[in-house]
């Protein structure tokens, strides 16, 4: 597991904390791991252990802090609705600030990934952060929110077929916007990467984060090994 | 998921191999011969694909006399023992291993054989050498030319990536079909050696998907 760390946002100076896991053996690049609405849970340290052991230097950043230290909650409707309110009450630019000192915090390459509400925090830093090398973004329902804005760095983009919480129509938007960028679909509900979820499904999330490691390792996370 | 089992070889050594027992109708087993770096995450990850597409699935760890269980890192060091335990493996005795795991699944049905890598090279040896194959299907392995002039005994297909820097494809396809003119040699233009391998700096999404599509179109009509 993580060890915790502090940093501070570009935005105000706030200074919130964040969980970071070391690399195991040779360093591909650093990885920003963004939380979904739940915060960062359990779910989401061993996703960040998971990409340690894949040779990237995790930081998965507390975007709550500031109403919220050490938010963390479940996925029962009373954890649902704290999350969405907080989600709520955390502005874009703010969001963009905090994930600018984590992208700074980290050797390059830097690579961002994101889950749910982190989804669409990813199609951010890949719009406004400086020295993001690739994104990949798992289910963001706001990217639509954040269409008129273009990604500065090659990112994919992963939804589930049966989200009910995404239409694919909002889906076909953001691909008519942006033709050029790769939509991932995957017969599976939302957030199926977490097995904590009734909507996990196994093999999309394996799919799916296959194809992530992929776009980073042709994005300047190789190793230069065979 | 799969388990590991033993099974004995002609010669009466007990190896490991990895087996995963096949979802809903069993259509036959497949035997899945390793790359050079042992039983790996790559390989069972193979096993219990085939194992999910309805065939029992076993890969013998071709390197037990030698090193028990070995697994190597895609890296120089893993590299470098993989090819040291690959050549204390005689071939001789890599194919009476593929003949022993072929006893062991064919009172249950027809056998089949899909190889990577090194395990290529015995796919390609194991379909000209030995009877009782139905079909063999044989990935990217680097002995195929030098022995290109055998005739395979059952239906056999070779796939090659025209990226692998080792493996000169197409001169592969012209030696193969000079002797084998029935023999389709598929080339892949987008993929490097190990194109299969979920290794993110190895695999092609989409030439793994039309490979293994062809092959269990063999394995279907074989």
């Amino acid at each position: 597991m993580g060890e915790a760390i502090r940093l501070r946002s570009g935005f105000d100076g706030f200074e919130f904390s964040a969980c970071r896991s070391a690399p195991r053996n040779a360093r591909r690049g650093g990885l920003v791991l963004i939380q979904e609405i739940f915060g960062v849970t359990d779910h989401i340290r061993e996703l960040a252990d998971g990409f340690a052991e894949d040779g990237y230097e995790v930081i998965a950043p507390s975007l709550y802090d500031r109403l919220e230290p050490g938010f963390a909650v479940g996925y029962d409707p009373e954890g649902t609705a704290r999350g969405v309110a907080h989600s709520q009450a955390t502005p874009w630019d703010q969001v963009a600030g905090d994930l600018s000192a984590v992208v700074a915090a980290l050797k390059p390459p830097v690579f961002v990934a994101g889950y749910c509400w982190g989804g669409a925090a990813t199609w951010l830093a890949a719009c406004r952060c400086e020295g993001v090398a690739a994104a990949s973004a798992f289910y963001g329902r706001r990217i639509s929110e954040l269409m008129d804005e273009a990604p500065r760095c090659p990112i994919i983009l992963h939804f589930g077929r049966n989200d009910a919480s995404i239409p694919l129509e909002r889906v076909e938007e953001i691909r008519e916007r942006h033709p050029d960028i790769p939509i991932h679909l995957y017969d599976a509900g939302h957030g199926f990467v977490s097995d904590r979820r009734s909507d996990h499904h196994a093999d999309a999330a394996r799919l799916a984060r296959l194809r992530t490691l992929q776009l980073f390792t042709n994005s300047g996370g190789g190793r230069g090994d065979m | 998921m799969g388990e590991m089992i033993k099974i004995k070889g002609a010669d009466g050594f007990e190896f490991g191999a990895y087996h995963a027992a096949p979802a809903g109708e069993r259509k036959g087993g497949v035997i899945v011969i390793q790359e050079v770096f042992g039983i790996d995450q790559h390989v069972r990850r193979d096993v219990d694909r085939w194992a999910s597409l309805g065939y029992e699935a076993i890969a013998p760890s071709m390197y037990d006399r030698s090193a028990p269980g070995f697994e190597a890192a895609h890296d120089p060091e893993g590299i470098q023992a993989g090819l040291a335990h690959m050549r204390a493996t005689p071939m001789e005795q890599a194919l009476a291993d593929v003949a022993a795991v072929r006893d062991h699944l064919s009172p249950r049905g027809k056998v089949f054989v899909v190889g990577y890598c090194w395990g290529g090279s015995v796919t390609w040896l194991a379909a000209c050498e030995l009877d009782g194959i139905a079909a063999a299907s044989s990935y990217y392995g680097s002995m195929v030319k030098a022995n290109a002039d055998k005739r395979p005994r059952c239906p056999t297909i070779i796939h090659l990536g025209r990226l692998d820097a080792g493996i000169p494809c197409d001169e592969v396809k012209t030696a193969v079909q000079a002797a084998n003119p029935g023999v389709p040699v598929y080339i892949y233009d987008d993929a490097g050696h190990g194109f299969n391998n979920e290794d993110p700096a190895r695999w092609s999404e989409a030439s793994s998907a039309l490979a293994r599509q062809r092959t269990l179109d063999l394995f279907a009509k074989a």
